[in-house]
């Protein structure tokens, strides 16, 4: 059937068959249904600074079927020392059948977006944004700790029990690795992104290449009142020459999982990274999940692979997201086309804001 | 040179033979998508090669299979936006 390009908001009758679409191609995920939760985090995007130049586009048939959908969300980044807005591909879905609109959908995306950068996992999408000029700068790391082996889904039932014992064993594991590891640095629950983050963030840019803007004012809107993620634990780590760094969890919805959205330290301060790894996995553990989840960038910034292993985390291969750049400036491009240049948390952009 | 279906055609054949069948000519009213020869990946390489060869900017609602069907269609698609 014909179907054609048309703007969101121009056409916000259009709103229900977006709901309706996401069921059709998420039948499966429970959240697909909520339509409330979808809406507030919608709401919350546009609250952005850079709320006005959200765009969000669906594709409709001449019965009024929506059948495509796509926005682009902006961010700031700090490039080079320069601040820029790049666009991430959001919500990006199309039915079967609707391949050629699926491309136009993407093509609309980058004739409206000079700037990209995108965080993705699933092939054909990726594939999409290659062919339109977006190019892989690397793949982020996906890190993951199993806190209790008696919670592991697929696990029968009856076998639960008997895990519980190897559970407490690796917890007291974790305690004396935790020890060891952590050093003398004090963490502490932070209350609110205060003027130290701004700081903070200007020593981070002023060292790395390739950076998302996350002065105070982002972090109050990343992880404040509305966010989807405004439930969330924040740590930091102070000295002498202020805040070191800061950690931020998050524990689903549900309660089984936890997520480590971000973890950013001053250049090199592995020491910080350490501390707040060690707080955070306590601070999961206090919380009953059965799983930390963390995908990350590994950079000055952020803890070392080798410092994760030793805490008992591994990594998953199959499931690492690759960072996409697209930059209009050719110089600004070369930069952010290498992932050495970056630092990057799941936290900073769209890759987490559907985490529950 | 003016743009016709002829040579758009030709230019659409030359690129077909170099990135999708590997040397073989289709018929002009092969049916491209309905038979597996061009996909909608293809189509998008396909797409940034016209508008580079001949100037020209598809629409995202000209990007459908009506248009992209047949050596034939994709040449009067072309032909329609330079005459």
């Amino acid at each position: 059937m014909k179907a054609v390009i048309r703007s969101l908001e121009e056409n916000p009758e259009l709103l229900p068959g977006v709901d309706k679409l996401r069921t059709l191609v998420y039948p499966n995920h429970p959240e697909a249904y909520d339509v409330g939760w979808h809406s507030s985090v919608w709401g919350w995007l546009e609250r952005h600074p850079l709320g006005d130049e959200m765009r969000r586009w669906v594709v409709a048939t001449e019965d009024g079927e929506v059948v495509g959908h796509l926005a682009a969300v902006p961010q700031y980044y700090r490039i080079d020392g320069e601040r820029v807005v790049a666009y991430t591909p959001a919500d990006y879905q199309a039915l079967p059948g609707y391949g050629f609109h699926a491309f136009a959908l993407m093509r609309r995306f980058f004739r409206y977006a000079g700037n990209c950068v995108s965080s993705d996992q699933v092939e054909e999408a990726m594939a999409v944004e290659t062919k339109l000029g977006a190019e892989p700068a690397g793949k982020l790391q996906y890190a993951a700790k199993v806190l209790d082996v008696s919670q592991l889904p697929r696990l029968p039932k009856a076998a639960r029990p008997a895990l519980w014992l190897p559970s407490r064993a690796l917890r007291a594991v974790d305690y004396t690795l935790g020890r060891a590891f952590g050093g003398d640095l004090e963490v502490q629950e932070v209350g609110s992104f205060d003027d130290s983050f701004d700081t903070f963030f200007e020593k981070v840019a002023a060292e790395v290449p390739c950076v998302p803007e996350k002065d105070a004012a982002f972090l109050r809107w990343r992880y404040g009142s509305g966010s989807p993620h405004e439930r969330t634990t924040v740590l930091g780590v102070r000295g002498a020459e202020g805040l070191l760094g800061y950690a931020v969890l998050r524990v689903t919805q549900e309660g089984d999982n936890g997520y480590l959205l971000d973890l950013t330290t001053l250049p090199g301060r592995r020491d910080a990274a350490r501390a707040l790894l060690r707080e955070a996995v306590r601070r999961f553990q206090g919380a009953g999940v059965y799983i930390v989840r963390y995908r990350f960038n590994e950079s000055p910034t952020s803890p070392a692979v080798g410092d994760l292993r030793r805490m008992g985390f591994f990594f998953r291969e199959g499931r690492r997201h690759t960072l996409l750049v697209k930059f209009e400036d050719r110089g600004l491009h070369k930069t952010a086309h290498d992932t050495a240049n970056w630092s990057y948390s799941a936290g900073d952009g769209e890759m987490s804001f559907w985490v529950r | 040179m003016a743009v016709n279906t002829e040579n758009a055609a030709a230019a659409v054949q030359d690129w077909l033979r170099e990135n999708v069948t590997g040397g073989r000519e289709v018929a002009e009213d092969y049916a491209l998508i309905d038979n597996g020869v061009l996909t909608s990946l293809q189509t998008v390489e396909l797409v940034t090669f016209l508008e580079d060869r001949f100037d020209i900017m598809v629409e995202e609602d000209e990007f459908d299979e009506e248009n992209f069907g047949s050596v034939q269609a994709i040449a009067g698609l072309v032909a329609s936006k330079t005459s």
